[in-house]
């Protein structure tokens, strides 16, 4: 056997290994992540992705369904109604934290912008994918809360799909890409929380 | 007789053609292989990643061969699977951004080397993944994920110049200074994303001084569930401005 030929059968070879071992390796990872339990506490971002890919799951209907409604409660207490006052959409975010667990906070997002279509947030949090705000009682105050874990987030506001990146309540900003984006502290040194 | 010596060559290329195309059709990956390499992983968003390579595999100029490469080359790495599955989701948006694959593809290979070397590249993808959404020019974001990768390592190194050191998974801290894996890790992730801000908004890298604020202040906000108060007190106490800028001048060259 030619050594080219030995490395295409070992290449093979590990190839299978692999595809064999993935499953008791995820659970391994799986066993490792709930041993370490709270000293892993931000969340992934892949776990953002994850939740959008099994979303279209017949059974996370019923879960969906539960924290909707539950997060419409909590909008619903916990919204902040400002009236517009400029020609420009004007911004009175509000970030305050609702106690949901001890691991993670309902961080509430907000924006006053009558004139607006659609609105979203996005950020780190949620892999800058966008997640719409409601504005069910239609004051022109859009909010979503989210439920995110200590540390350090970046967000803007995409308002009728232009980026929005000065929060005024936000505890810094950041410029990357030529746009500017907020950031929040939550659970730490922020002044939002 | 003239007449069939004339379309005798027409014929052969006309034959020629047809096998380029037939072995150029071979030649491109099937979704199965695809479907095949993603499975080896695995990956919580494997439909959805192969989803958006079935919505493109067949359009024009798409680097099938490149991506199945990469693909390959993640399945075989070892590290997190949650970070080789960042990578891809990275190539997955831009696909659904109808971004070309081509310029993100180096980076992808750049980023399965980063984590061939134990360097935590989700805040990198993160940060490319903003410049998506923010809908930036590709060559932009590749920048920035080259820029960022070269900080990452630099503060790494920088760390262990000052005799920080990152444990291996599961061994204790022998000292004060040898730190857990995943806390030397979110410091060296924290103050590389200070110091690739503080560039990309305009600061100068030869002031060390705001440098170096910046990257304090950074820190001491960040929740002590995220970056120990002592792990802090520690690498603002090693390391000063001097450095910071020498960091971020060679980030930038």
């Amino acid at each position: 056997m030619r050594p080219d030929e030995i490395d295409g059968v070992l290449r093979d070879a590990l190839q299978h290994e692999v595809a064999e071992a993935a499953p008791r390796l995820a659970e391994l990872e799986e066993r490792i992540v709930t041993e370490l339990g709270d000293r892993l506490p931000r969340p992934r971002f892949v776990d953002w992705v994850r939740s959008l890919a099994a979303s279209t799951r017949p059974g996370r209907v019923g879960q969906l369904a539960v924290l909707g409604a539950t997060a419409a409660i909590f909008l619903v207490v916990g919204m902040s109604i400002t009236q517009d006052r400029l020609d420009g959409p004007t911004l009175t975010p509000t970030f305050a934290p609702m106690a949901a667990s001890r691991a993670s906070q309902g961080v509430q997002f907000s924006v006053s912008v009558p004139s607006a279509e659609r609105v979203a947030v996005v950020g780190d949090f949620n892999a800058w994918e966008e997640m719409p705000l409601s504005d069910e009682d239609g004051d022109g105050t859009w909010t979503a809360s989210i439920p995110l874990s200590p540390g350090r987030y970046e967000y803007a506001f995409v308002i009728d799909g232009r980026w929005w990146g000065q929060d005024p309540s936000a505890d810094e900003y950041v410029r990357t890409f030529g746009q500017y984006s907020s950031v929040r502290y939550v659970g730490g040194g922020g002044d939002g929380v | 007789m003239n007449r069939r010596t004339k379309r005798l060559p027409a014929a052969g290329i006309v034959l020629v053609a047809l096998l380029a195309a037939v072995v150029g059709a071979i030649a491109e990956v099937p979704l199965d292989e695809f479907d095949r390499a993603l499975r080896a992983m695995p990956l919580e968003t494997h439909d959805r990643i192969l989803a958006a390579i079935d919505a493109h595999l067949s359009s024009p100029g798409f680097p099938a061969d490149e991506l199945y490469a990469l693909i390959e080359r993640l399945a075989t790495t070892v590290g997190p699977t949650a970070e080789k599955e960042a990578i891809l989701l990275m190539l997955m948006r831009a696909l659904e951004s109808e971004l070309s694959l081509d310029g993100f593809l180096p980076a992808g290979h750049d980023l399965a080397g980063a984590i061939e070397e134990g360097l935590s590249i989700e805040g990198i993808v993160l940060e490319a993944l903003k410049g998506i959404a923010q809908r930036s020019p590709t060559a932009v974001i590749v920048a920035g994920i080259t820029r960022r990768l070269t900080l990452l390592r630099d503060v790494r190194d920088l760390l262990f110049s000052r005799e920080i050191f990152r444990t291996s998974i599961g061994s204790t801290q022998a000292a004060p200074t040898a730190l857990p894996a995943a806390r030397f890790d979110e410091l060296v992730v924290q103050i590389a994303d200070a110091i690739s801000d503080y560039l990309e908004g305009g600061g100068s890298p030869f002031d060390g001084a705001a440098l170096y604020e910046l990257v304090a202040v950074r820190l001491r906000r960040l929740p002590e569930a995220v970056v120990r108060p002592e792990d802090v007190d520690l690498v603002l106490d090693r390391i000063g401005p001097p450095d910071l800028t020498s960091v971020a001048l060679n980030a930038l060259s």
